[in-house]
């Protein structure tokens, strides 16, 4: 690849180069250095020979072009930094260069900038800066410069610079494609640092302006530098560093700020696999699609297409539809002239396609299509089919755009239709389940995908990109309830809803919000969670008395016959079901838990009761053992949620932070160092992971924490934030209650009863000492004497 | 809540925010980072542990302290920036023994800014074409202590830094009283840093001697400021770098000397252990003088 673009000589046309520089106090050749220093720093912008525009003077004060003093380019190797930036009209080049300064040879950072004002808006500014610059024999700051307030260079510069469009700038990057294949593939975020070796400029440039093209990403580089100050590395999209080391350092100042770099909606309407969502919910037109508002021409062909597709449906006029989509992004479309009034009025097949279209592509309400599609129903299969035709020619586009366009449309409305499901009521709510959960169409599937996509950005904790009013209500009630324990009643019907199209997690958020509570059926099907989930506990388990009671409370008053009945039957069941339990006729509802188990073996009188109840103990831990150590996506049983709750109660120690709110004050460098010592302690048990237990945040443990959190796939931050010390909690709660379970089933199988007794009272003494307890219960084990092997004949 | 572990240590409370002022290369970021890395603690040293906050400007700052001072190089000038609220902020926790053994351990947060060191010629009248306001508007809003940072080997601009304490005294007043907060709360902690070197190291336990033989004018003005305000100051030795060997020698590689002071970097990184950091901090944040942190191992 050459290191800059060749125009023959009747393309070129030329465009002014200005300059400004970092101003220094009193510089002044040092005799005993033998070179030239700053006597201080002095104003951002000296010695230009133009006065600065506001707009590039606001982003050099700002810090946009600023590398850390302490790290310039090499002074000695003459190494040279650059940060270009495009600034709406203005295209920007800092040159940034190593410099002393006079007390005792400081380093320092020297910039000279260069900057055009773009004429056309076909003009690629930084590509022509950039070759500007390399045909001038790269210039850069030189003290000797600036000894006077006047620019005074040493050097011959030709200020014209030939113009490089930005269709140059898409040959070249046509042309060396195949070699720029490869970083290209592997940037999904910005900003982007890498240290792959780049020699030239131009390479960087034209790697940015294929993002810039491609996904409307900032036209903004800097190359070949050390540590960027955070104000000028977060706003960059690609960052080229010197090293290795260096590229870490700014890895983790722009981490907070990364950006993806990939097509924020599904392109179509399916549904991904599970696990595997990378999308959100963002609105293409102000991250993807660059607005271009459209002549009175162009508004008059639309109008007129969009006519066209409704009547005829032609492909040939879909597709000119999908062109208009790709040329003019929806949201700058005047729909005031484009859309047909009198075609609404209407009730035609034609008609219902006009309204479909008006809804696909944001113009009309989902709630105003649905009243019309009530009164007219017999279009809407009509309407549902073309939909799905239209949205399936939008993903055979190779433009990924155009169906992100439908798709966000489509999402927005959904959002829309599920905020008035938590406030109406009647035949709109009606319909609104109708047309999300029953009518096999985009907007069924669409709204699955929908919930699946808030919750994985509600697990993430992502902000509401697209201003999505759903979201935002989500985003509400979940703090309320986190930090007040206030619930939203007004969710619980989307919490149905949600759980209809069995996407159970979402579901159970919506019921834990909405109630305080999740119904068992749902609880048992979740999967995820984000908040803490409570088992609604007035739907008693189906196997006691008191469901029986809850069912009958379900029962309907208007059947006082049937429920005379009811009663009379109930009556000597209960009175069964309530006889006290003796050793010789176990009560199956108590004992169809280790509770219920061990109450009976603590309670049996008779040698064969306590026998027999040994025997049922040692039953439900090898249950419970088998479920405990299986594999963690499986459902839990409810009898596994009875002996865990039980065993955690019972015999597990509280561990607790004095932390209180770990979202916003996670145990980090300078947290209590109780909270510090107590994650060391659970890094130590858990990842063995080597950590002193100090109560000092050091380096080792954020190392331990980062490795802990990459182990489980949370965002690796270093510090222990809600979810990190949840999954810390969880794991270590498990390996207490394997330890502890062991420990009861080697007591049970192999001591007496009076020993076992004992051995357990031991074991609640483990409790006082949470930290220590898993030591305490090994030590407890090590000492149980194994029984006396029976002499063989 | 569970306390398995040691003692609990008592946060104490305080005056959190903290300015640094000093002329060009008079330690300010050094001071910082050899705070913010506090190397090599003795055992019985009063401090625990410094503790930066876990945020990028403490980050670079650690960094710094290990990527530069540890490897014998020096620090680059602080530069300024024309939105103060873009300067970098360091917030350090600082963890003491207690006077008493019976006594909890002592915590205090602190959170410290260091101004760009052209600062205070500006402040003489000079113009570096920074905005100057912004700066003071700052240190007047946010801070109940300040600390002027001065080279002790900077005798000879000793008028020039009376002229420019003078200059901050009516512009800080005029910021306070606009304010309406009350001038006899203000701490100014002088601290004169690079302890280490010959001149201030002979006068090491006789602090006002070295102040009246070195500083006389500045300590003039800063009295009057004091008796203006009715506010308290107090003097402290420092030393980012310390000393190294028996007896001790300046842990110190001299690069250059001018009338402005003594410029280098750390001689032995191996052996690096400041002194004085945290006195003139405790001082700022209690108002009470604690001996044990102005103890200089000989």
């Amino acid at each position: 690849m050459t290191s800059n673009y060749e125009k023959s000589a009747q393309q070129q046309e030329l465009i002014r180069v200005y300059e400004f520089s970092k101003g220094f106090d009193n510089p002044h050749y040092s005799e005993k250095y033998q070179r030239w220093v700053s006597g201080g720093f002095s104003e951002e912008i000296a010695s230009s020979n133009r006065p600065v525009p506001e707009k590039i003077q606001s982003h050099v004060k700002r810090g946009y072009f600023r590398i850390n003093d302490n790290y310039p380019p090499d002074i000695d190797k003459k190494d040279i930094a650059l940060i270009a930036r495009e600034i709406d009209e203005y295209s920007i080049l800092a040159v940034a260069t190593g410099e002393y300064d006079d007390k005792g040879l400081r380093h320092l950072v020297a910039y000279r900038y260069f900057w055009l004002q773009k004429t056309d808006k076909d003009i690629d500014g930084i590509a022509t800066l950039l070759n500007w610059w390399l045909s001038q024999d790269r210039p850069c700051f030189q003290f000797s410069n600036y000894l006077s307030s006047n620019y005074n260079p040493s050097e011959k510069i030709n200020d014209m610079a030939t113009i490089y469009t930005l269709d140059d700038s898409r040959q070249k990057l046509h042309q060396n494609f195949a070699k720029l294949s490869n970083l290209i593939s592997k940037i999904t975020v910005y900003p982007y640092t890498c240290s792959h070796k780049i020699d030239e400029p131009t390479t960087l440039h034209l790697v940015t302006f294929n993002l810039c093209q491609t996904y409307n990403v900032p036209l903004a580089w800097a190359w070949n530098v050390t540590w960027l100050e955070k104000s000028a590395s977060t706003n960059l999209t690609l960052i080229h560093c010197v090293d290795d080391k260096t590229c870490q350092n700014i890895s983790i100042d722009v981490k907070k700020y990364l950006k993806k770099i990939q097509c924020p909606i599904e392109s179509n309407v399916k549904i991904p696999p599970l696990g595997n969502f990378n999308t959100e919910i963002t609105s293409p037109e102000t991250e993807m699609t660059p607005t271009i508002l459209q002549t009175e021409k162009d508004t008059n062909d639309i109008k007129q297409n969009l006519i066209s597709v409704a009547d005829t449906q032609n492909i040939s006029d879909i597709l000119k539809l999908l062109n208009f989509m790709e040329k003019f992004s929806i949201k700058s479309w005047e729909w005031g002239k484009i859309i047909n009034t009198r075609k609404f009025e209407e009730i035609t097949e034609a008609t219902a396609r006009y309204w479909a279209l008006s809804v696909m592509l944001g113009y009309k309400s989902a709630a105003e299509w649905l009243e019309w599609l009530e009164q007219n129903c017999k279009y809407k299969t009509i309407t549902f089919v073309f939909q799905q035709r239209l949205l399936n020619i939008s993903t055979q586009s190779k433009n990924p755009q155009i169906p992100q366009q439908f798709s966000y449309q489509l999402f927005q409305s959904i959002s829309k239709l599920l905020l008035d499901y938590t406030s109406q009521t009647g035949t709109y709510k009606q319909n609104i389940e109708q047309l999300l959960l029953r009518s096999k169409s985009i907007w069924s599937r669409g709204c699955t995908t929908y919930g699946k996509n808030i919750f994985y950005q509600l697990a993430r904790g992502e902000e509401n990109a697209a201003e999505d009013k759903f979201y935002q209500k989500l985003l509400l009630a979940r703090n309320e309830w986190e930090e007040r324990n206030t619930i939203n009643p007004s969710l619980i019907g989307i919490a149905e809803l949600f759980r209809q199209v069995n996407n159970y997690d979402l579901s159970a958020l919506l019921y834990q919000l909405s109630k305080g509570c999740v119904p068992s059926e749902i609880y048992k099907q979740v999967i995820q969670v984000i908040i803490p989930l409570t088992k609604d506990s007035t739907e008693p388990d189906k196997r006691s008395w008191r469901f029986l009671l809850y069912q009958l409370n379900k029962i309907p008053v208007w059947t006082p016959i049937a429920g005379g009945l009811l009663v009379l039957l109930l009556i000597p069941w209960i009175l069964i079901s309530q006889k006290p339990a003796t050793n010789n006729q176990p009560n199956w509802i108590i004992s169809s838990s280790l509770e219920g188990e061990m109450t009976r073996w603590e309670r049996a009188e008779t040698p064969q009761g306590k026998s027999d109840s040994v025997k049922d103990i040692n039953e439900r831990i090898r249950e419970f053992q088998l479920e405990l150590n299986g594999n963690p996506g499986n459902n839990k049983s409810p009898k596994y949620d009875r002996t865990y709750s039980f065993i955690k109660e019972l015999l597990l120690p509280e561990i607790k932070l004095t932390s209180q709110n770990l979202k916003r004050h996670p145990i980090k460098v300078g947290s209590d160092p109780d909270d510090i010592k107590v994650v060391q302690h659970i890094l130590q048990t858990l990842e063995n992971s080597g950590v002193e237990i100090n109560g000092n945040f050091d380096g080792n443990t954020q190392e331990a924490v980062k490795k802990f959190q990459e182990n489980r796939r949370i965002q690796a931050v270093g510090h222990v934030g809600r979810d990190t010390w949840n999954a810390m909690l969880y794991e270590l709660t498990k390996k207490q209650l394997q330890k502890t379970v062991e420990f009861l089933r080697i007591n049970f199988q192999t001591q007496d009863d009076t020993q076992v007794k004992e051995n357990i009272r031991s074991l609640q003494d483990c409790k006082k000492d949470a930290l220590k307890y898993l030591e305490c219960v090994q030590n407890l084990s090590d000492k149980i004497q194994p029984p006396t092997p029976t002499p063989t004949p | 809540m569970i306390h398995l572990f040691s003692q609990i240590s008592h946060h104490l409370k305080g005056s959190p925010d903290i300015r640094i002022i000093g002329p060009r290369a008079s330690g300010k970021t050094a001071f910082m980072a050899a705070l913010a890395r506090y190397p090599n603690t003795k055992m019985d040293s009063p401090v625990i542990s410094v503790n930066p906050y876990d945020d990028e400007d403490s980050r670079t700052l650690i960094t710094m302290a290990q990527d530069i001072l540890e490897k014998g190089l020096t620090l680059a000038p602080t530069n300024f920036t024309e939105n103060v609220s873009f300067l970098p902020k360091y917030t350090l926790t600082i963890e003491l023994k207690p006077k008493f053994i019976i006594a909890r351990n002592i915590k205090l947060q602190i959170t410290c800014r260091e101004y760009y060191g052209e600062i205070l010629k500006d402040l003489r009248g000079g113009s570096s074409g920074i905005n100057l306001s912004n700066y003071l508007d700052d240190c007047a809003s946010n801070s109940l202590g300040l600390l002027l940072l001065i080279d002790a080997t900077s005798h000879q601009q000793e008028a020039e830094y009376a002229q420019a304490f003078e200059k901050l005294e009516v512009e800080l007043n005029e910021r306070f009283v606009a304010a309406n907060k009350p001038l006899k709360n203000y701490r100014l902690a002088v601290v004169f840093s690079k302890t280490e070197q010959g001149e201030a190291w002979i006068h090491r336990h006789e602090i006002q001697k070295f102040i009246n033989l070195r500083f006389f004018k500045t300590q003039k003005t800063l009295q009057k400021w004091v008796k203006t305000w009715e506010c308290s100051i107090n003097y402290f030795f420092c030393s980012a770098f310390g000393t190294r060997g028996k007896p001790a020698r300046p842990n110190f590689k001299l690069r250059a000397r001018d009338e402005g002071g003594t410029y280098g970097v750390i001689a032995n990184p191996a052996v690096w252990r400041p002194f004085g950091l945290v006195a003139p901090i405790y001082w700022l944040y209690t108002g009470k003088d604690d001996q044990r942190l102005r103890e200089i191992e000989e």
